[in-house]
This record gives C-alpha cells, sequence and structure tokens, in this order.
C-alpha cells in the first residue's frame, strides 16, 4: 500500500531578487514499511522535501497524497492537528522538552491526541523499553546522552504508531557508537511494527542502514536506489 | 500536562524569574496594605458618625433644614415615637431641640449649637458619653441645675481649660515617673496659670532639654490640666418670641470625639432646661436622631418612614455626613483603581521578561507545533506561564499584606503627626487597618487578568513562528 | 566618544520590542507622575490662594500671645511708623490692619457664629479686595456705620442689602459688645469656609464694638515673591522684637498645612511604590539585555574591545530608553496640564457637594512647569543609573573564554 505519492510537486522561494527552485517537479512513491533515506549535497532540496511531506511546508504547486489524501488542500490550522495525529518527526536537535523527564516527553503527545490515562501509562512504558530506557523513563533530558535523547525523541515519534516518521538528520549530533545503536534501534522498530522512516542524511553510517536511498540534486531526483534487505 | 509545563517553565531561568516576582510581590503588599488602611479609616469614620454624630437615620421638619427657627418643629411628634417604638428595626432613638447660641465665659466666646436632650434616651443612640476626658466630669450623672457638657475644644475656646502645675502635685509627677531632675528644673513653672497649652508648653520647653519634654512633656501635660469644672458659662440666645435671653450654665462635662468640627460646634443640655428657656412646649422638638439594630439596613426604614410620614424630612447618614457617604461609596472602586496601576506598572516587566523566555525558546516552540501543539496550545501554554509567573509573586504579596493587616490592625497606625489635620476634616487620626476577603479575591482575579493580557505579546510573537524556521539547523 | 554613543544607540534597535517595551514603562511613569504631582500642586496651591491670599495673608504682625492664646485681650496698639515700616519691606506686596474676633449674628430668630473683620476700607482693595467680591449692595466707605455680609452667610440668616443685624460679642477686657448694623453689601468669598461666617466692617466700628481704641489684633501681609515668605518673616520680626511677633500661613493655620503635607506625603508614597515597581523592570531589562549578548561581549573582548568600554555602551543604551520614556512622557503630559492650569476640571454632583462642605472650592487646578516637574526626569536619571549599575559591573569580571563556550 502506498504511504505517501507525490505528484509533480514544485517549491519555489522568492525573495527580493533572487527565485530559487527548492523541489522541482519531484514524483516519489514511498510504500509501508519503507526505511527510506533522502540524500544529498547542501542545498540540493532534500530538507526542503522532507518538510513538504511532513505538512511543515506548502509546495507552490503539485500534489501530496498520504494514503489518499492531499495534504496539500489542509489549511495550516488542520496540518498542526494532521501533524499531531498522523506523523511523527525526530529532528537532529532540540526534540524534547527540557522541564519534562523522558516518560512525561513521550506521554505528552498521547495526551495532546486525547488518549486515556490508562491506554498512555501503557504505551508509554512499553515504547521507552522497548527502545531501551525503561530504567530513564524519570530522567530530564539534561540527565541523558545525546544518543538517549534521541532514543526518547524517536520513542516520542512512535508511542503513537503514526502514518510515518520523518527523520531530520537525527544522528548528527552523536558519536558512532550512539549512532549504531541508534539505527539498530530504529531499524528495529521498523521492522516490529512496520513503520515508515523516511530520513533525510548525509551520514554515511544511515545511508548503509538505509534499505531505499534517494538522491536529489537541484531540486531533483537524480538516483532512486532499492537496497535489499539483507546487506 | 499544558499546565504542568507552563509552571515548570517559570523556573528556568531562576535569575530574570525573581526579579518579576519580587517587583509583584512589592506592588501586590503595598496595594493589599493600602486598601487595607483606606477600608480601617472609613470603618473609624463611619462608626463615628453613626455612634456619634448622626446615628442612622435623622427626621427633621423640612422647614427647618431651609431655616433653623425656633419655630420649625417635628410635627406629629406623638405618632412618629409611636411609630418608631413599634418598628423591629430601631433600636433606640432620641428626640433633641438644638439652639444657636453665644458662650461667654470672663476670659473667651464662642457659638455653639445646643442640643436639649433627654440622658437615658441619648445614651441608647450615641456614644458621646462614653467620651468624657479623664478628669473631665461625667454625663449628668450628678447634674445640678443648668448643667451642661461641652467639647475640649470648647473648653479651650472659653478658658474653661488651664494649665498649672501647683506645689502639691509633684507627687503626681513622681508616679507618672518623671524624674526628680525634671521636676527641679520645673521650679520655675510652679504655681503660674496658662490658659492655653501651647503657653505652657512653651514655658515648660524653655526650662527643659529636647529629650526630657519628648520623654515626660505628655506626663506633665496631663498632670497640670485643670477644669474648672462647674464653671460657669453665660449664654445668649432667642426664645420662641424673638425675644434676646440670658442664662449660665454650669460645665458638668466635657468630651473629645476624632471630629473637630462637630466638637467645635456642638454642646449638650438638659432638654427640659431648654424648653423652658426657649419657649418650646413638652412636645416640640426640632430633630429624632434614630439608631438601628446592627443588621438593619438603613435605606428601607428610611424609605418606610418616608412613606408613613411624607412632610417629614428623613435622612440618612450619608446624606447627613456626605463625605463619609461619598467616600463609602466609592471606596472599593478606589481599592481597585490603587491596585490597577500598579499592576499595569508591573505589566512592563512582566512582558518584557516572557517576550524574553518565548525568543530564547524559538526552536523549541517550533518543534512543538512541528509536532502537532496547536495555536490554541501554544497560547494557553504561555498564557498559564505568564499567569503562574504573576501569581507567585501575588501569593506571597498578598500573605505579607495581610499580615501587616493582621499587625497593625492590633497595633493601631498613629498618624498623629499629621493627625490635627485629619481630625479637622473629622477623620480620626488613628487608624485600624482592616480587610476582607472579598477583596482578596478581587485582588487575584486582577492580578490573574494582569497576567492574561500581558501574554498576549509574547504569544503572539510565539504563534508568529514558523516552525521550518524555527528548527532550521545551522548546518 | 562619539562611537560609543552610535554603537548604543544602534543596539537600542536590535531589540525593538523590549526597547519600546522599557521606554513605555518609563513613559508611563513619568505621564502619572508628573500628572499626579501638578494636579496635587495645583489644588494646594489654589486653596492656599484661596484662603491664605484672599484673606489671611502670607504673614500676619500680631501680639506675641496672641497666636497661642487668640482673642480680643491679646490686642497690640497700632502705630502709623510701624505700618510704614513694614510696606517699605522690598518683599511686602500690601499690609492691612485689622481687628478680628469672634461674635454672634443675629436677626431675630436666627443666629450664627461669625468672624467679625475690622478693616481699613480703602487698604483692604489691595488685600483681600471685598469690593471685587461684592454681588449685591456697595462697599464699604471710610466712615460707615453698615456692614458687609458674606454670602452664604446672608442666605442663612435671611438677611439681605438694607437689613439689619445684631452682633453681640465679647470686648476687650471683659467688656460686653453689642450693637446693631444695617447691611450695605453682600459678598462672595471664593472659599466656602470663609463664605459662610465672614462679616466686613470699618476699624473705627470695630474698635467702638469691641472696645478697642487705637488698637489691632493683626497687620494682615501679602507677598510679591512667596518663595521668600521666611525671609521676610525674619525681617519683619526685626522691627518690633519686643511685644509682636510676625508668623506665618503655616504657623497660623496649621491644620491646612497638615492637611496640605498629609495628602502630599501620601501621593509622594505611592509614587515611590510606581517608581520601585519601574524600577525592577529596568533592571530586569538590563539584566537580559546582557546575559542575551554574553557571548558577543565575550567575543568583542576578545578581539580587543575594552571591558570598561562595553560597560559605557550598555549604560548609554539604558540610559538612552530612560531619556526617549521621559522625554514623550514629558511631551504627553505637557499639554494636559497646560489645559488643566487655563481651564480647571470643575467637580460636580456629590463630589463636588462634598469639598464645599469641607470648605474647599470644588475644582482641580494644575500646576505649571516647576521644578517638580523636572524633578522626575532626575529621578529616572538616577533610577536608571542605580538599576544599570550592578548588571553592568559583572561586565567588569567577564571571563573570555567563559563567555565563548556559551556560559
Amino acid at each position: 500500500m502506498n504511504v505517501i505519492e507525490i505528484k509533480d510537486l514544485v517549491k519555489i522561494y522568492s525573495n527580493t531578487a533572487v527565485q530559487v527552485t527548492a523541489v522541482d517537479h519531484v514524483d516519489l512513491i514511498i510504500e509501508q514499511g519503507e526505511f527510506t533515506a533522502i540524500v544529498g549535497p547542501s542545498g540540493s532540496g532534500k530538507t526542503t522535501l522532507l518538510n513538504l511531506i511532513g505538512g511543515l511546508d506548502e509546495p507552490t504547486s503539485g500534489t501530496i497524497l498520504v494514503e489518499n489524501m492531499d495534504i496539500t488542500k489542509l489549511s495550516p490550522k488542520r496540518l498542526i492537528d494532521y501533524r499531531l495525529n498522523n506523523i511523527g518527526f525526530v529532528f537532529q536537535s532540540y526534540n524534547l522538552i527540557p522541564v519534562l523527564t523522558a516518560y512525561e516527553n513521550v506521554s505528552f503527545i498521547m495526551e495532546m491526541q486525547g488518549a486515556s490515562k490508562t491506554a498512555i501509562d501503557a504505551r508509554t512504558r512499553e515504547i521507552l523499553t522497548q527502545v531501551g530506557l525503561g530504567d530513564r523513563m524519570n530522567s530530564r533530558p539534561n540527565q541523558l546522552s545525546g544518543g538517549q535523547q534521541q532514543r526518547v525523541a524517536v520513542a516520542r515519534a512512535m508511542a503513537s504508531k503514526p502514518k510515518f516518521i520523518i527523520a531530520d538528520e537525527p544522528t548528527a549530533n552523536l558519536d558512532s557508537k550512539s549512532t549504531a545503536k541508534l539505527l539498530d534501534m530504529m531499524e528495529e522498530l521498523n521492522h516490529r511494527e512496520n513503520i515508515t522512516f523516511i530520513f533525510s542524511t548525509h551520514d554515511q553510517r544511515v545511508m548503509n542502514k538505509a534499505h531505499r536511498i534517494i538522491v536529489l540534486e537541484d531540486g531533483k531526483i537524480v538516483k532512486d536506489d532499492r537496497i535489499s534487505e539483507n546487506q | 500536562m499544558i499546565w504542568s509545563i507552563a509552571w515548570k517553565n517559570v523556573w528556568r531561568n531562576r535569575k530574570r524569574s525573581l526579579i518579576v516576582i519580587a517587583s509583584v510581590m512589592l506592588g501586590t503588599t503595598a496595594g493589599v496594605f493600602t486598601t487595607g488602611l483606606i477600608i480601617g479609616w472609613v470603618d473609624q469614620r463611619v462608626k463615628v458618625v453613626i455612634h456619634t454624630e448622626d446615628s442612622h437615620l435623622k427626621l427633621h421638619n423640612p422647614a427647618y433644614l431651609n431655616n433653623e427657627e425656633i419655630g420649625n418643629t417635628i410635627p406629629k411628634i406623638n405618632e412618629i415615637s409611636r411609630y418608631l417604638e413599634k418598628k423591629p428595626e430601631v433600636k433606640a432613638f432620641s428626640k433633641r431641640i438644638k439652639l444657636m447660641a453665644m458662650a461667654a465665659t470672663s476670659r473667651g466666646n464662642t457659638a455653639l449649637m445646643l442640643q436639649g436632650i433627654d440622658v437615658e434616651k441619648e445614651k441608647q443612640v450615641s456614644e458621646l458619653y462614653t467620651q468624657i476626658i479623664p478628669n473631665g466630669g461625667n454625663f449628668f450623672e450628678n447634674a445640678g441645675s443648668y448643667p451642661i457638657v461641652i467639647s475640649e475644644k470648647t473648653a479651650e475656646q472659653l478658658r474653661i481649660k488651664s494649665f498649672q502645675l501647683s506645689g502639691n502635685q509633684l507627687d503626681s509627677l513622681r508616679k507618672a515617673e518623671v524624674s526628680e531632675e525634671v521636676i527641679v528644673k520645673l521650679k520655675p513653672v510652679l504655681n503660674i496659670r496658662f490658659n492655653t497649652k501651647n503657653l505652657f508648653k512653651k514655658s515648660v520647653e524653655k526650662y527643659l532639654s529636647r529629650k526630657e519634654v519628648s520623654k515626660y512633656g505628655p506626663a506633665i501635660i496631663q498632670v497640670s490640666e485643670h477644669f474648672r469644672l462647674r464653671s460657669k458659662i453665660v449664654f445668649t440666645f432667642t426664645d420662641k418670641k424673638g425675644e434676646l435671653l440670658n442664662q449660665s450654665f454650669r460645665v458638668c462635662g466635657i468630651f473629645h470625639t476624632s471630629n473637630s468640627m462637630f466638637d467645635q460646634a456642638n454642646a449638650f443640655v438638659l432638654q427640659k432646661d431648654l424648653a423652658l428657656l426657649a419657649g418650646l412646649g413638652p412636645d416640640e422638638f426640632h430633630e429624632i436622631g434614630i439608631l438601628l439594630n446592627e443588621d438593619a439596613e438603613t435605606i428601607p426604614v428610611q424609605q418606610a418612614i418616608k412613606k408613613h410620614f411624607p412632610k417629614v424630612s428623613v435622612l440618612n447618614w450619608m446624606e447627613l455626613a456626605p463625605d463619609a457617604g461619598f467616600i463609602v461609596k466609592f471606596m472599593d472602586v478606589y481599592n481597585y483603581i490603587i491596585m490597577g496601576f500598579i499592576l499595569f506598572a508591573l505589566a512592563f516587566g512582566i512582558i518584557n521578561t516572557m517576550l524574553m523566555a518565548v525568543l530564547e525558546r524559538t526552536k523549541e516552540l517550533g518543534m512543538l507545533m512541528a509536532i502537532g501543539m496547536n495555536h490554541k496550545r501554544v497560547f494557553s501554554m504561555i498564557m498559564l506561564e505568564t499567569v503562574f509567573l504573576t501569581m507567585v509573586g501575588a501569593v506571597v504579596g498578598m500573605l505579607l499584606g495581610w499580615l501587616v493587616i493582621v499587625i497593625t490592625s492590633h497595633t493601631g497606625l498613629d498618624f498623629s503627626s499629621v493627625g490635627e489635620g485629619f481630625e479637622a476634616m473629622g477623620w480620626p487620626a488613628i487608624v485600624y487597618p482592616r480587610i476582607t476577603f472579598n477583596y482578596f479575591v478581587g485582588i487575584t482575579l486582577l492580578i490573574v487578568v494582569t497576567g492574561i493580557i500581558s501574554s498576549i505579546i509574547p504569544a503572539k510573537k510565539a504563534l508568529k513562528l514558523n516552525p521550518v524556521e524555527a528548527i532550521r539547523t545551522d548546518n | 566618544m562619539k562611537k560609543i554613543l552610535k554603537i548604543a544607540w544602534r543596539n537600542l534597535w536590535r531589540n525593538r520590542r523590549r526597547t519600546s517595551i522599557t521606554a513605555a514603562s518609563i513613559f508611563f511613569a513619568i505621564f502619572f507622575a508628573i500628572g499626579m504631582r501638578s494636579f496635587q500642586l495645583g489644588s494646594y496651591d489654589h486653596m492656599i490662594k484661596q484662603i491664605i491670599e484672599s484673606y489671611t495673608g502670607y504673614l500676619q504682625v500680631q501680639n506675641k500671645d496672641y497666636l497661642d492664646d487668640p482673642g480680643i485681650d491679646n490686642a497690640f496698639p497700632v502705630s502709623p511708623e510701624l505700618l510704614k515700616k513694614i510696606n517699605a519691606d522690598p518683599n511686602v506686596k500690601v499690609a492691612v490692619p485689622r481687628i478680628e474676633s469672634f461674635a454672634l449674628a443675629s436677626t431675630g430668630n436666627l443666629s450664627k457664629g461669625v468672624m467679625v473683620s475690622g478693616i481699613s476700607p480703602e487698604q483692604e482693595r489691595q488685600m483681600s479686595d471685598p469690593a471685587q467680591k461684592l454681588v449685591r449692595g456697595r462697599y464699604l466707605k471710610t466712615d460707615d456705620r453698615e456692614v458687609l455680609l458674606s454670602e452664604r452667610l446672608s442666605k442663612y440668616l435671611k438677611a439681605g442689602v438694607g437689613d439689619s443685624i445684631v452682633l453681640m460679642g465679647q470686648g476687650y477686657q471683659g467688656a460686653s459688645a453689642a450693637n446693631i448694623y444695617s447691611i450695605c453689601g453682600i459678598v462672595k468669598m471664593p472659599s466656602p469656609d470663609l463664605d459662610n461666617k465672614l462679616v466686613y466692617m470699618t476699624l473705627t466700628q470695630a474698635e467702638a464694638l469691641f472696645s478697642l481704641s487705637g488698637q489691632l489684633t493683626s497687620i494682615a501681609i501679602n507677598l510679591k515673591n512667596t518663595d521668600e515668605m521666611k525671609e521676610t518673616q525674619k525681617r519683619l520680626s526685626a522691627l518690633d522684637g519686643e511685644n509682636l511677633s510676625v508668623k506665618n500661613w503655616e504657623e497660623l493655620i496649621p491644620t491646612l498645612k497638615q492637611q496640605i503635607q498629609g495628602d502630599s506625603q501620601s501621593g509622594l508614597l505611592f509614587l515611590a511604590v510606581l517608581y520601585i515597581i519601574i524600577f525592577f523592570g529596568v533592571f530586569g531589562t538590563v539584566q537580559m539585555m546582557i546575559s542575551e549578548r554574553w557571548r558577543e561581549f565575550g567575543m568583542m573582548v576578545a578581539i580587543g574591545m575594552k571591558r570598561g568600554q562595553l560597560a559605557a555602551i550598555v549604560t548609554i543604551e539604558m540610559l538612552f530608553i530612560g531619556f526617549i520614556g521621559t522625554v514623550l512622557g514629558m511631551l504627553a503630559i505637557a499639554p494636559c496640564i497646560i489645559l488643566g492650569h487655563y481651564n480647571p476640571f470643575t467637580m460636580t454632583g456629590n463630589m463636588a457637594q462634598m469639598y464645599i462642605d469641607m470648605g474647599f472650592d470644588p475644582v482641580m487646578p494644575t500646576a505649571l512647569f516647576d521644578s517638580y516637574f523636572f524633578l522626575q526626569g532626575v529621578v529616572i536619571f538616577l533610577m536608571v543609573i542605580l538599576a544599570s549599575y550592578l548588571p553592568v559591573r559583572s561586565i567588569m569580571k567577564l571571563n573570555v573564554t567563559k563567555a565563548l563556550h556559551g556560559n
């Protein structure tokens, strides 16, 4: 089943003097359960593309269908709700609310979605244990390492079983050991819960883990390789 | 959870928050205390107005209010008396004869409104009889013939009060703990009579040091104060027929209220004496003063009496003492305006602080909006943080203010240094602050509103953030 | 120096909102403080003018004992030389002789305590000028036997021009004083308190009534420059220090002074609270400004800027903010002050009645520009300096490496 269907997507930034075409007529289909990396040099448009897929930005033209619903037609207000209930995010940094514990950071998003207290508690504990932080649930972000913080971020993104998760350079600030750990964990979650992961990255290690690599250059897809899972 | 986040966010930058909290605390304490002070003042003024000066209601012949002629007595007096006796809300009432007269002694003169009263009834209505000064006689207890009760101010004006330190009073001075060496220093002023307190003070100050004056002064003055009770005052007035009459009265008691204007103008005599002199019959009165029961409402009673006796003027204490009436009406508004001003001044600091808080959290806010926190929640989060920040200082401030009020309500606050100015306008110089729970509720509401309004600018700034730009990394 | 000023000025606009809000808080403080003081001082001036200038006089020459023991017995003999000497003083605008005493006025059925004021009709014109306050009838002539009544008094007694009143009182050394007078005019005194009880007659008539020959109870004096009241008082006291004393209005009517003082002090206290609150706000702003730019400061010191210069820049920035708020506040309140002075706010209804009952005129004029106006600017200046002191001092202790590491 196609989770995401992108048709003829265009995003042009124009300020006073210059016009920049960040995304140039892109067509793309992403299926359920993919573990896909979008790569390319700075300025290639990968961040913009990811922002568009994640509903954070509006395209100049084209459509983005998520499970056959065109999210480009949603008003900014409806988009916020849509993101809340359907998309998970992991950013490079500043993922967590510093005044909340790991547990609270994860449960917070489910509270916003309106789930019941017992359901929230059960799922929070479950997901934090899955990412290996079952014993650090009451720690605040400043008491966790960088890698641990990112794992909490993943747990939060996963907690409400979104349609897909957008991860924008999640490993950029981590050392190699933490990176490996994080990627392993994400791969396992992808495998177990069949949640689609879409990365934007520079990091070779991420690319090594990805099952599909999409290369962008000047806003266009120039390469789209699927790599077999057993590699 | 947003409540929890907002509360925790207040403490993220402790130093900055403490500055706002300190200022809110100060402002709130000042506002609460000022309110308590004003309420206490008004309390006392109203108490004096009702229990000493005007009672709850006063009845007159309407013509009398226009023209204080002796002939303008209250019509249907007996009917009215019967009505008032039966009325459950009325605690007591006193019928009075009033006559303007010129008072003269061999050394001074002044004009006074003589009030001819029924002593027992008057005591039920007015607390004046409790305000006889020490060594100032009594309120018609052992009357004699033609007794009169005058104020301390009147006594001074008529030179009935004098100051003299005689040799056989030195023991009283010693009892009052005045030191021997001071007593010796006072030798030159012994046995000399001074007509006014100021003259006496000046002479004493010549021989004593400043310290001694402030320490022993009051005791010396009290011991030397003489009221020549039973001294004679000659009154000149016109009777009902328009004839000029003289009559001397003997001073029976001397009173002091906190209202100098009242004191200067009024004196009290026995009804039977005044009626006889003025040529008035047993049913002719100029005024009825009515005291109501504690829980009775004044206006309904006033209207009831008016209805029953349309030809009689019925005035309540707010109309009789318009300064008190006015301030009672507007006291609430006044207090809230003061608090409002203070909160307005505080708002600037609160807004600036919250703005800073938002600006340093742009990435975090961008993240929150990206993962799905809608505008309403973001606004609530910031609004709650602002309100919490404000409330912390406010709660401490209210507690502090309340504490100060509780303490000063027992000891009283002394404004004697400007006291005479206050008493000249009729207001007491010692205040016992008081505050009601309602005010705290009102103040809390105002503070919450201030917090909410102050949060608008920072919240707008937060909402304008574009998540894409906010979370953009620097690489 | 110029460069520092330029940098400081430009820095202000880096965070436009914060600068504006801080300046606005100072604007509010100045606007309100000057406005309130202006109303207060204007009211006091007005009260003083009404009561003091238009009757009592800024100074009075009296018998030494008169103030403590006011009464006809403490009169003093009049000498034309004394009057001449007083009038010759450079600061004396006018000095008039007076006999004042208390009496009971009676018209058949009604009586009231009044203040009898024996005056020299011609001289008094330059002092309280009853002629100008005449609303009915005619003014007094030097050899008149008639009297003038104040308006509210005449209403109370129901006595108008042409009617007679009896005045009864006590004369010199116990002599009885009583006579009947015809009313030739009604005057309206600006102070409601005086308007309730004043009876003007000629000095000659007052002498006759109170059995005072060749004596006065006071000489009332108005001054050219009221700021020099106390010096003038000292000078005049020297003229006859033995028997006479010169009192100023604060000693003559201490209750008025106390009322003014009480009101003024409570106003100042409220302003103090307000200023302290604004102080906290300014303090907070400086703190935020510095902590926000700590890294930047670290960098500037690293490349060679002196800490002292940085401190100066920040201080000047705050002073600029104070200056903007102050100037704007002053400009905003100035027209209100001018309007309030020449077209004062007049009270109505119950509030007006309350003022009248207390003896005050129900208007609220403002005071024009005076030291109090600019004093507020000085207060703000000092407050900004004080608020900036501690935070700015921390700049002097800036540690470059720590700052660059985002401490």
